[in-house]
């Protein structure tokens, strides 16, 4: 059927419909010409020509002696200066002859503005508006002062009036998350019912995610917990050891461990440093920490466990009581927090914009509670447990909740706890058989750190191995080591990103880590 | 839809002729039962029934229970008592015959589960409530008391003498049980000093003074009558309001009041004593002096003297030098 209509369509080309295909013909031709004199016009008036444009790339050609101010330094006192800035293209908005932009550098913007003007040409401010987000710009402007203050930008003094805008880098220009969508606090998204950025989305594209002004935060104050764990045990006479993270032998339990293939043979990945911080004791260190990453494969999807992470470990001797190791790690633990609040307070307020939380609260010295007398704080409160029981993780939180509403702390240490509900090598109480010096310490009722004092007799560790049924084959090794002389020694360890989720109050921990590994991620 | 009412009453007295047979109800008016099978009815029957008697039996014996505890009380306590006025009674009982020991701690303070009782009180480094660390030193020798000192995260720096005011340091515990009472000072950037009791009581109570007559009424009975007692708690509320808060007007004229009462010559002064009220250290006492010594204001002659001789107790001397 369609031969036959094709043919005598062919044939039947009516008068009417030729003189159609006559006028389309026309106008698709005066539309080239049109084109093409708009083009002609253009690069006949582009007297800025020069002032704009996408750079070749940047391969080290040539050494250009020029000052690149920083955004964070565009303020009053450099009013009237013709500076050169390079920043990412944040947002850009053209009105007519105008268009303002927002430049960013880190958690730093300022409002930037190209007006048609004598060196100026309508070419550039089009180039401009069309530059895609997100895009790395070279500009040079003069600072000028605003008679209004700029609310939306953090140097609210100052905007950047451009005359000349190169691109170093494009973005492409579909971007697979906004920034703005990304860094809108959770409220703002009920209330304007806009746009937000599932955890997922941010996390697959975390190059983008981290670029906004809260994960800058965020990320900094974490460099700032660990360099001020490193300083203040550096201070107090500790050595920082390496340990290594291919192990013969799982050191916790077999159950939660990553197996890797080792040559001809099987190896594990490292659940904590705890045996090689031993050695370290035993050889003579005294003092050490070290901070590295710790592999638990435990295949909990909630938002506090991570498969690796980052562990900031203490080990330590101690002259006759264990006591002389908890005040240690609670001082070094309270340094910290004093660091942050008193250098970080604007990355704390940061992210408290997105995602608000009450600031973090601590004694000091250390509030140091019994395990009984947790239980007893507890039990007050209703709930029923046994003398023995460890506390779940829905009691530990409403213990922490009891405590912050007596003391007014989020950080506390409970010491005692039941021989029971611990590890194999955790020393016995000698004036209670049912206690063990061991303690754990919380922050907002989540714990960050498990502790004790370590057996350091082969004959008990012995003991207590059989007493837990472990296999002393295993072992061996490890028990070994406290043949030649072994000092008494404790110590814990604490996750640094638990550490900052639990401080910054955040919701999820993958948030506090920059490339999060959990059982359904290994990307990026 | 619209409704009908009803035309007939369901509860309606049938007589039935006696000649007709009778037929089981096809359809039974209790609730559908899941199972469809007619033979897990009755199970899920029988099961309800042995539920009932459980039921019935443990109600069975918590009566008797409740008789054997009645009686037992009536035997003790005599006839007619309920447990809980008679214990009441003992209280009332003992306070009317000026008992001079204290109370038990579980009266006032709660019972509690094994936990040692722990009084936190939060209060400004810039004010320090000079008559609490003052009832520290009486509560001690009267109790055995931890007193633990901390600094919290609100405030930045604090002198070493306030850091170390109750003489506690860290490593304390493990020693927590064997004390009756723990004593908790937190200096916190609060605008009142305020006591915390637990989260099973209320609120805080707050302010120097409620706080101080809390803490003496641990140390002794209120063996006083009611009269001397209002005095005491004027001289209380006079303390925190017109001496440290008050302004120079009242302020002059509470000193005028505490010039005469402590004026031996005057007729204000009842007794021979060397307090203010009563012949006993009072909270008053504690009080004034502490509102006196903040308040640094040149003191009329009688007032120094007064205050001279409270310093030469020791409780007053240590909060005093930690006030210097």
């Amino acid at each position: 059927m369609a031969d036959v209509d094709v043919s005598s369509n062919a044939q039947s080309l009516s008068k009417k419909a030729a003189k159609k295909q006559a006028k389309e013909a026309e106008k698709a031709a005066l539309k080239a010409e049109k084109a093409t004199k708009v083009e002609r016009v253009a690069e006949e008036n582009d007297f800025a020509k020069e002032s704009y444009g996408i750079l070749p790339l940047i391969q080290s050609r040539e050494k250009i002696d020029r000052t690149l101010v920083r955004v964070s330094e565009l303020a009053k006192e450099k009013a009237n200066k013709v500076v050169w800035v390079r920043a990412r293209l944040h947002t850009s908005r053209s009105k007519g002859k105008q268009c303002f932009l927002v430049l960013r550098q880190q958690q730093f913007n300022v409002q930037g503005l190209v007006s048609v003007s004598a060196t100026i040409s309508k070419q550039m401010v089009k180039f401009v508006a069309g530059i895609t987000k997100e895009s790395i710009v070279d500009v040079e402007g003069v600072v000028q002062l605003v008679d209004q203050k700029i609310k939306s930008c953090t140097q609210q003094d100052v905007e950047l009036h451009l005359e000349k805008v190169f691109v170093v880098s494009l973005a492409s220009p579909c971007l697979p998350l906004q920034l703005d969508d990304a860094s809108r606090p959770h409220q703002e998204i009920e209330e304007e019912g806009r746009v937000t950025v599932n955890q997922d989305t941010k996390l697959d594209n975390r190059v983008i995610d981290i670029r906004t002004t809260t994960n800058q935060a965020i990320f900094r104050l974490q460099a700032g917990v660990c360099s001020l764990f490193r300083n203040h045990l550096i201070r107090n006479g500790f050595v920082e050891i390496q340990t290594p993270k291919i192990i013969s032998a799982a050191s916790e339990g077999g159950a939660n461990v990553f197996t890797v293939s080792y040559f001809k043979t099987s190896a594990y990945l490292a659940q904590s440093p705890q045996l090689y911080k031993q050695i370290c004791i035993a050889g003579d260190f005294e003092k050490v920490f070290c901070v590295g990453p710790v592999f638990r494969a435990e295949d909990s999807n909630t938002h506090r466990h991570l498969t690796e992470f980052v562990g900031l470990d203490i080990e330590m001797v101690f002259n006759y009581h264990y006591h002389e190791v908890v005040e240690s790690i609670a001082d070094t633990l309270v340094q910290i927090f004093k660091g942050l609040r008193d250098n970080f307070q604007t990355e704390i307020e940061t992210v408290r914009k997105q995602y608000p939380a009450e600031p973090f609260r601590f004694l000091e010295p250390t509030l140091w509670l019994e395990f009984q007398e947790g239980v007893a704080i507890l039990r007050d409160a209703g709930i029923e447990m046994g003398d023995e029981d460890d506390l779940s993780t829905p009691n530990e939180k409403l213990l922490g909740r009891l405590i912050k509403e007596k003391y007014d702390t989020d950080f506390y240490i409970l010491d005692k706890y039941p021989l029971a509900v611990r590890p194999f090598y955790t020393m016995p109480d000698p004036n209670n058989p049912r206690t063990s010096n061991s303690y754990d310490m919380f922050m907002r009722g989540e714990e960050i750190l498990s502790g004790a004092q370590r057996v350091h007799d082969p004959d008990l560790l012995t003991e207590r191995a059989r007493h837990h049924g472990v296999d002393l084959e295993k072992i061996k090794a490890y028990i070994d080591s406290f043949r030649y002389g072994a000092p008494p020694h404790a110590g814990g360890g604490i996750g640094l990103e638990r550490v900052t989720m639990l401080y910054l109050g955040l919701p999820n921990i993958r948030q506090a880590s920059l490339f999060p590994r959990d059982p359904k991620r290994l990307t990026p | 839809m619209y409704k009908v009412k009803q035309i007939y009453n369901e509860n309606l007295e049938l007589s039935v002729p006696t000649c007709m047979y009778k037929v089981k109800p096809a359809c039974s008016t209790a609730p559908l039962q899941t199972s469809p099978e007619s033979g897990s009815g009755t199970d899920s029957d029988e099961c309800l029934q042995a539920l009932e008697r459980r039921q019935d039996a443990i109600l069975e014996r918590l009566q008797a229970l409740q008789q054997d505890v009645q009686s037992l009380c009536q035997s003790v306590c005599g006839p007619g008592v309920d447990e809980e006025t008679s214990e009441r009674r003992e209280i009332i009982h003992k306070s009317a015959t000026n008992a001079m020991e204290a109370p038990s701690l579980e009266s006032i303070l709660g019972k509690h589960h094994g936990a040692v009782w722990d009084l936190v009180i939060n209060a400004n480094p810039a004010s320090p409530p000079l008559s609490l660390l003052v009832l520290y030193g009486l509560l001690k020798k009267r109790y055995r008391v931890l007193g633990n000192t901390h600094v919290h995260s609100s405030v930045r720096s604090i002198s070493s003498a306030l850091r170390s005011c109750l003489g506690g340091s860290m490593g304390q515990t493990g020693f927590r049980q064997e004390y009756q009472m723990v004593f908790t000072l937190i200096w916190k950037d609060v605008a009142h000093p305020e006591l915390r009791l637990g989260a099973t009581v209320a609120g805080p109570i707050e302010g120097e003074g409620n706080i101080a007559r809390f803490l003496f009424g641990l140390l002794s009975t209120c063996s006083q009558d009611p009269e001397q007692a209002t005095i005491v708690d004027t001289w209380v509320d006079r303390a925190t309001s017109h001496l440290l808060a008050g302004d120079a007007k009242r302020r002059a004229a509470a000193m005028r009041l505490l010039a005469e009462a402590l004026d031996p010559a005057s007729a204000m002064t009842t007794t021979e004593s060397s307090w203010l009220v009563g012949r006993q250290l009072s909270v008053a006492d504690i009080m004034v002096w502490s509102a006196l010594v903040h308040s640094g204001h040149p003191l009329p002659s009688t007032v120094s003297r007064w205050v001279q001789t409270c310093e030469t107790f020791p409780e007053f001397m240590s909060a005093r030098s930690i006030f210097d």
